[in-house]
């Protein structure tokens, strides 16, 4: 393929001046919620104490098969060691700084699954008390901000917790989990949690989960292993509630709110954006919500967070035309440290360093996230 | 970057689509309805007396509510013109289809079903299986007359013993030429030990397995309860069946276990390359679950299936995408498929059009008809 | 020309199944003890440039003569790399998943109670 020989590229990571990890992460326990719950959810409290396995009787997350993720990867007392030991913010910040990234913004790991919670006060609950929980670690780190979490469950108290914490310098963004968000992202419920974020000038981040994302029933009584059902999950979550978002006009009624979505890599970004367009111009009567086609939207206010990359066994260059395809300017690296699908700051740098200037690589490595999460 | 790293030397470049010896469609549609079924179910079969009894209502027998192009009334061109006039309830036999495939400039075409897309969601399997065999006579009746055109046998995946012995009763029919699969609300999914017995019969009447996708299944209950609108259903629909079922096929190792070639339709072709490197990436770091693959899913992928050209994104607008997905995936194993008579946007030329830089001569033959020609035997 | 590195004394294994992993020329070089023969490889994932030799050995699994039901072999001569899990043969080095994917392996000599790698 034809290189532009003319642009200045760089050559090393060394090189660029901020590496951010847009999609880092820190395990609350269940300890650590609940010591920071304040007055007002002691049913939640009686719950937790009364009942033999309080998370997996509220939370309705199930994978066919164990996550190797949380098994295999901590630490052992065979002579080998793992990525982490309780994977939270202290394993956070070893990692990020063994892979040689620079700041992260942090999200959750436990909670990422706060909607298979049934209960609108128990959900209500764990957003209050990891709030805090993540406001009191981020205050140990100069270098990690975080998004405050939301419960999809009770939009109208969501919006009160935006509020509460928004002036707190290390919450940069809101998180709206994206797995098993039902009804789907763009539906008129969520407003007021759309209304606060933008008020507050924080942008949503949507995360998804692994496996176990029962509005899919086809998925979540079918796939008979966590490989199998986790290949699909991410990238489906976020196609329905990208398209939904779009189709219902969100970017219409909160023109300045900005969405991250994280966790599923890039390359279906394109293919989702071409059939969105698509059917906008097919069916024009049935998009009333939208002035203008739903790709002008994505490169206004939508952002990708480029982990997992995915692996090419013998073309690597196909990674930099998707990145081509969905534009630098919409792109942030994310490593998901410390989590084991983890990328390095190199798995996308010596993709891209070749084929796009040094701004535009600079951009997609940390600038574009420390712009949009205005991290000092 | 794409501009420039996808072209091709222009003496390596075929002029235009009137140079093409000639366009084989992958992908063509015959429409039929349930009256004309009926007449091919034996008078003793309880099955037709109870779906005589529906009143012939597509949407009491298939799943419905648009499991099917009941949806074509709301296309437009773009600019409000209506882009399709056909009504659900009436027939498009072969005949038809082959008048409005020449109008096209398209040469020869496999034929696939338009109400049985849904035969996968069916609820009385007894009904999914009389309405196939059903559907294989009155395509066979259909095809006698269509030089040009040959077809795939539909299955009702519900009784895979049965779908194994219809595939044995039309494999020797010279208009058929693979079997489909209805891909959407295919429970369990394809990669199931359950379809063992249909795979079987396809690998050993040496016929290709197409699976093409509908809009409507129930089996994504979010987008099926949730999805405000026609569009907001199409947008992704396609795309989840398909990543969900050949998840399903190459985990489980069908394609280690069986020789057959898959034809994957309706999606379009902008999800491959993304799924692919999906597909390596957890084959390598999780693949104590996947002991089923002795090779990477990409290799698999290449050598075994296939991809329809069908629905292009509108407008091109100058955008790579299709180009670079084409690139991607490899010429050879992609299909042009034209949708017709429901997709009206999907002729030669527009897919000619979008290639014509970016391919050889040689390579846009292979897609436009050479591929399809191969993994059919034409 | 053969290049030779002392890795380790015999006794400073603990049995089968473990390990010492050993700087050597500012290249890390891991060796094995398995089933009484010793076997080294460097300590580097070619996934991610992961610390793979730091990472647990594992079985194989596999599926039977029909293709369907799952054969755990618990021989434990693959090594998991603790980034991402890729697993590689502590023999050959090469990938049981794709053999196109190897990382460097070395003799292993031992003389006068002293394991080397060789290459």
């Amino acid at each position: 393929m034809t290189q532009n020989l003319k642009q200045q590229s760089l050559t090393s990571v060394d090189e660029l001046e901020t590496i951010v990890d847009a999609d880092a992460h820190a395990q609350a326990s269940w300890d650590d919620i609940i010591s920071h719950l304040d007055d007002g959810h002691e049913r939640f409290e009686r719950f937790f104490e009364r009942s033999p396995a309080p998370g997996s009787e509220m939370n309705l997350y199930h994978s066919p098969t164990p996550t190797y993720l949380y098994e295999d990867m901590k630490e052992r007392d065979d002579g080998s060691t793992g990525l982490y030991e309780d994977a939270g913010l202290e394993d956070t910040a070893a990692v990020t700084a063994r892979i040689g990234v620079d700041k992260g913004v942090v999200n959750p790991t436990l909670i990422l699954n706060l909607n298979f919670v049934r209960e609108r006060d128990y959900a209500v609950a764990i957003m209050q008390g990891y709030n805090d929980w993540l406001v009191s670690e981020l205050d140990e780190y100069d270098n990690m901000v975080g998004n405050l979490i939301v419960a999809a469950q009770d939009p109208h108290r969501s919006a009160e917790e935006i509020d509460r914490l928004a002036d707190e310098d290390d919450i940069a963004g809101v998180q709206l989990l994206g797995t098993a968000l039902v009804p789907p992202a763009g539906h008129p419920s969520y407003d007021p949690i759309y209304e606060a974020a933008e008020a507050n000038g924080l942008p949503i981040s949507m995360h998804t989960s692994g496996a176990g994302m029962k509005p899919f029933p086809e998925q979540s009584f079918w796939a008979e292993t966590y490989a199998e059902d986790h290949v699909t999950q991410h990238p489906f979550a976020h196609i329905a509630n990208a398209t939904s978002v779009l189709l219902n006009g969100v970017p219409e009624r909160y023109p300045d709110l900005r969405f991250v979505f994280q966790e599923a890599g890039i390359g279906y970004v394109p293919y989702l954006i071409g059939r969105l367009d698509t059917a906008y111009h097919e069916f024009p009567s049935e998009v009333p919500a939208l002035s203008a086609p739903p790709s002008e939207y994505v490169s206004d206010t939508f952002y990708w967070c480029t982990q997992p990359l995915g692996h090419t066994a013998e073309t690597p260059r196909h990674l930099a035309w998707l990145v081509e395809l969905v534009g630098p300017e919409n792109l942030l690296f994310a490593a998901d440290a410390p989590h084991p699908d983890f990328d390095t700051p190199e798995e996308l740098f010596d993709r891209v360093r070749a084929y796009f200037s040094a701004d535009e690589v600079a951009a997609m490595m940390g600038e574009n996230a420390v712009e949009v999460y205005d991290i000092e | 970057m794409l501009d420039n790293a996808l072209q091709v030397p222009e003496a390596d470049r075929l002029g235009s689509v009137e140079d093409l010896d000639r366009i084989v469609d992958a992908d063509a549609q015959v429409q039929e309805t349930p009256e004309a079924l009926l007449e091919h179910m034996d008078d003793s079969s309880g099955a037709r007396r109870v779906i005589s009894l529906t009143e012939l209502r597509h949407d009491m027998i298939y799943a419905g509510p648009s499991s099917y192009p009941l949806y074509e009334y709301k296309r437009t061109d773009g600019d409000d013109g209506p882009v399709a006039e056909d009504d659900v309830s009436e027939t498009i036999g072969a005949a038809e289809v082959a008048e409005r495939a020449t109008e096209a400039g398209i040469d020869d075409g496999v034929v696939n079903p338009t109400l049985n897309l849904g035969l996968s969601e069916v609820n009385n399997d007894r009904f999914a299986v009389a309405l196939a065999s059903a559907y294989n006579d009155w395509l066979l009746s259909q095809l006698d007359d269509c030089p040009n055109l040959v077809g795939n046998a539909v299955v009702a995946p519900q009784h895979p013993e049965r779908a194994a012995e219809e595939i044995d009763r039309v494999a020797d029919e010279d208009d058929i030429v693979g079997i489909q699969l209805p891909a959407s609300g295919l429970m369990p999914p394809p990669g199931h030990r359950q379809y063992e017995p249909l795979y079987d019969a396809a690998e050993s009447n040496d016929l290709p397995i197409a699976m093409k996708s509908t809009v409507g299944n129930k089996s994504f209950g979010q987008q099926y309860w949730w999805a405000q609108s026609f569009p907001e259903d199409f947008v992704y629909q396609h795309g989840f069946v398909q990543m969900r079922n050949l998840t399903s096929i190459l985990f489980e190792g069908i394609p280690e276990q069986y020789d057959i070639d898959f034809v994957i339709q309706g999606a379009g072709i902008g999800f491959v390359p993304f799924f692919t490197h999906r597909l390596d990436d957890h084959y390598l770091e999780l693949g104590y679950e996947i002991p089923a693959l002795s090779q990477l899913p990409s290799a698999y992928l290449s050598e075994s299936f296939y991809w329809t050209t069908n629905p292009m994104n509108q407008p091109a607008g100058g955008d790579p995408q299709f180009a670079a997905m084409v690139n991607m995936i490899g010429p050879e194993n992609v299909l042009f498929g034209s949708d017709l008579p429901h997709g009206v946007t999907d002729l030669p030329e527009t897919v000619v059009d979008r290639l014509a830089d970016t391919v050889t001569a040689g390579e846009l033959a292979a897609v436009m008809a050479e591929n399809t020609e191969r993994v059919y035997g034409l | 020309m053969t290049e030779r590195y002392a890795i380790a004394d015999v006794d400073e294994f603990d049995g089968d199944g473990s390990r010492v992993i050993s700087e050597v020329e500012g290249q890390e070089i891991a060796v094995f003890r398995h089933e009484g023969e010793y076997y080294a490889l460097a300590n580097f994932c070619i996934h991610q440039a992961g610390p793979l030799c730091e990472g647990a050995l594992s079985g194989s699994i596999s599926t039977d003569e029909d293709g369907w039901d799952w054969v755990y072999d618990d021989e434990e001569r693959y090594i998991v790399c603790p980034w991402h899990g890729w697993m590689f043969d502590i023999e050959t080095g090469r990938s049981p998943k794709d053999e196109r994917y190897a990382v460097p392996t070395y003799d292993a000599v031992v003389e006068n109670g002293t394991v080397y790698a060789v290459r």
